[in-house]
């Protein structure tokens, strides 16, 4: 295994890089690019758990962008994963690794407003806006990776940017169930949810990247917010769509579900910093939901509070283009429960510069879960891969 | 049946743990080692900085039969301005995504990067004339980023920023006659200017002004700046230059020491 790895590595050292290409006829340029990434997942399993299948090599990533501009008008994009498509879940829709990353196109109808239509990233977390390819993790914070929230949808996205670009304000309307709004189906009620986000940075824009990999050399801070609305009351008789429950059913309830987040980001001559925190308000229709946890009207007042925060610190090693990383994220995913869900993480990633190729390696381990909700099998999990960029 | 092992994987096996670890070192630092064959990079301070009143500036030209600036924007045009960033006007002509600006024989010439075009105007009207199409098939946001008319080879050179970093030489109808990857350790080139004998490159990633030799654009020495995202570099007089920051849409003056 020593030797493979070995030679893997000095393999990487001596091959060329390939990048992106383009095509043009001088209006209109396209653009392909793309990413591959496979990891080795190793879990400790906790002393009483005999089932290993998760020690295994994954295909993550198998992604195809094509990228286009019609003069200074109209940009559009598509992007898909083939490793995602190849592994569906039978209509369900992983939120992290949906199939369909991004389907839309971008009008530039009037001065300062951008119109968005199809299906995209949904503005809402300032995680969700950066592009996880860059990131030293293999996997975001549970809490941001689309079990609780949707991260991309269906819709309408207005945004705009002010002060040199240190603004920007986005507002949208958007199918509500998320992800599996692939499926094409809508629930009963045919309800949208609304979102809408706010972000200053200062002393000039900050672009949505965790890693600060040009070694800033003024101090960058950037901060946001957001909050979503939607109110999905089932009429007498219907039930959601399947799988719009999602993992931890919080994602689409039967019922309003208010979210709202803030944001803070930081970067300085190779250190960064983001902290993310989130809290839903729902309110079930049916007094008897299971969110209720079987306590009485009197005691949980028609709510449930759900949510968390994830804070992560980087630093980047310019001369050897080396991130290292430490991660820690709190998460409650019912306010009626007892417990919580405690985890940290480290991840380190080395880029071959030359080849456009990263070494990625994630530890996570978790302190603390909410075990009458979420029971994991395992305390602590380690993944070690590659990432081939050609972008 | 033997087992056939890969020469490689014998060779690897044959080594000894610290021959390992020693490869292994080499592999992973070859910058450094490259970094190590030129002097350390001097450090400047700006002494002045003054805001510019050019939306999105990329790339700047200095002027001085007209006290000013040539300078470019992301948003498609040409502008004049004063030395401290008052825009005198704006060309008639709007492209796309104007990144790099030269003067030559009383033109103007800016680089589309977009739609790999070079346009050129009427100095000092700013009258737009024609446009040259210079075909490049690299990333659409990677591509011509800097432009400049080096004297010494009679030839306009056009600099593509990234993923590779492409040099190449055109004639006065920007027909390629030359053209390289230049290989020298820098995350991008996002200006370039000549100056006094001497081709002057910016990195934005890297923050850098490197001092090349205009015969084979080899790297004579290089200065750190602090600017964030400088975009375009130009000379004032003999060792005065200025840096201008598109995303904080600023000039900086700098100093080279003596």
């Amino acid at each position: 295994m020593r030797n493979v790895l070995f030679l893997l590595l000095f393999s990487l050292s001596l091959n060329e890089a390939v990048s992106q290409v383009s095509l043009g006829n001088g209006n209109h340029v396209i653009e392909l690019s793309g990413s591959v990434s496979a990891y080795y997942n190793a879990r400790f399993l906790k002393p009483e758990e005999t089932d290993r299948k998760k020690n295994m090599f994954v295909l993550r990533d198998a992604q195809i962008q094509l990228e286009g501009r019609y003069k200074n008008l109209v940009a559009y994009e598509i992007q898909f994963d083939l490793a995602d498509i190849a592994s569906a879940d039978n209509g369900n829709a992983d939120a992290e690794n949906p199939g369909i990353l991004d389907a839309f196109v971008m009008i530039r109808a009037v001065p300062h407003l951008d119109i968005t239509a199809g299906y995209a990233k949904v503005p809402y977390g300032r995680s969700s806006q950066t592009p996880f390819i860059y990131s030293p993790y293999w996997q975001r914070a549970e809490l941001l990776r689309g079990g609780l929230f949707s991260r991309r949808d269906v819709g309408l996205t207005l945004s705009t940017s002010l002060w040199k670009q240190r603004i920007l304000a986005y507002a949208g309307i958007y199918s509500g169930m998320g992800e599996i709004s692939l499926r094409g189906e809508n629930d009963p009620s045919g309800s949208p949810e609304f979102i809408g986000r706010l972000e200053v940075a200062y002393p000039s824009r900050f672009r949505h990247r965790d890693v600060d990999t040009r070694h800033t050399p003024i101090p960058m801070v950037v901060a946001g917010v957001n909050a979503r609305y939607t109110d999905r009351t089932q009429p007498a008789g219907s039930v959601l769509p399947a799988f719009a429950a999602g993992e931890y059913g919080l994602k689409t309830i039967d019922g309003r579900k208010l979210t709202y987040g803030i944001d803070v980001a930081f970067q300085y001559m190779g250190f960064s910093a983001q902290f993310e925190m989130h809290r839903m308000r729902l309110q079930p229709t049916s007094p008897a939901h299971v969110l209720f946890q079987g306590i009485a009207a009197e005691k949980h007042k028609g709510y449930v509070l759900a949510g968390g925060y994830v804070a992560q610190l980087n630093y980047h090693i310019k001369p050897i283009d080396l991130t290292t990383s430490v991660r820690f994220e709190e998460l409650n995913l019912n306010d009626l429960a007892i417990g919580l869900y405690r985890a940290g993480s480290a991840a380190l990633s080395y880029t071959v510069a030359k080849v456009k190729t990263t070494v990625k390696v994630q530890y996570i381990h978790v302190f603390e879960e909410e075990e009458s909700i979420n029971r994991l099998k395992w305390n602590d999990q380690l993944r070690i891969g590659i990432v081939y960029v050609f972008k | 049946m033997d087992r056939v092992q890969h020469p490689n994987t014998r060779l690897i096996q044959q080594l000894t743990m610290k021959a390992r670890c020693k490869l292994l070192f080499m592999m992973l630092v070859p910058c450094i080692v490259q970094a190590q064959k030129l002097p350390k990079p001097v450090k400047l301070k700006p002494l002045s900085s003054t805001q510019m009143e050019v939306k999105e500036p990329s790339d700047i030209f200095h002027v001085p039969w007209l006290n000013g600036l040539y300078v470019v924007s992301d948003d498609g045009y040409l502008a004049e301005t004063t030395m401290d960033g008052k825009l005198r006007r704006k060309a008639d002509f709007k492209g796309f995504d104007l990144e790099g600006v030269t003067y030559h024989d009383g033109h103007v010439y800016v680089v589309d990067e977009m739609n790999r075009r070079v346009h050129s105007y009427e100095a000092p009207s700013l009258k737009y004339l024609q446009s040259y199409l210079v075909p490049y098939h690299g990333g659409r946001n990677k591509g011509y980023e800097s432009l400049l008319f080096n004297p010494q080879k009679n030839r306009f050179l056009i600099i593509t920023e990234k993923d590779p970093i492409h040099f190449i030489e055109l004639d006065s109808l920007f027909e390629r006659r030359t053209e390289c990857e230049w290989k020298w350790k820098v995350g991008d080139i996002s200006s370039a200017t000549f100056h006094n004998g001497r081709v002057w490159l910016l990195s934005d990633e890297d923050r850098l002004v490197i001092e090349c030799d205009p015969s084979d654009y080899s790297v004579i020495s290089t200065y750190i700046i602090p600017v964030i995202n400088p975009e375009g570099i130009a000379f004032v007089d003999t060792t005065k230059f200025v840096v201008v920051s598109d995303d904080m849409q600023r000039l900086y003056t700098f100093q080279l020491p003596n």
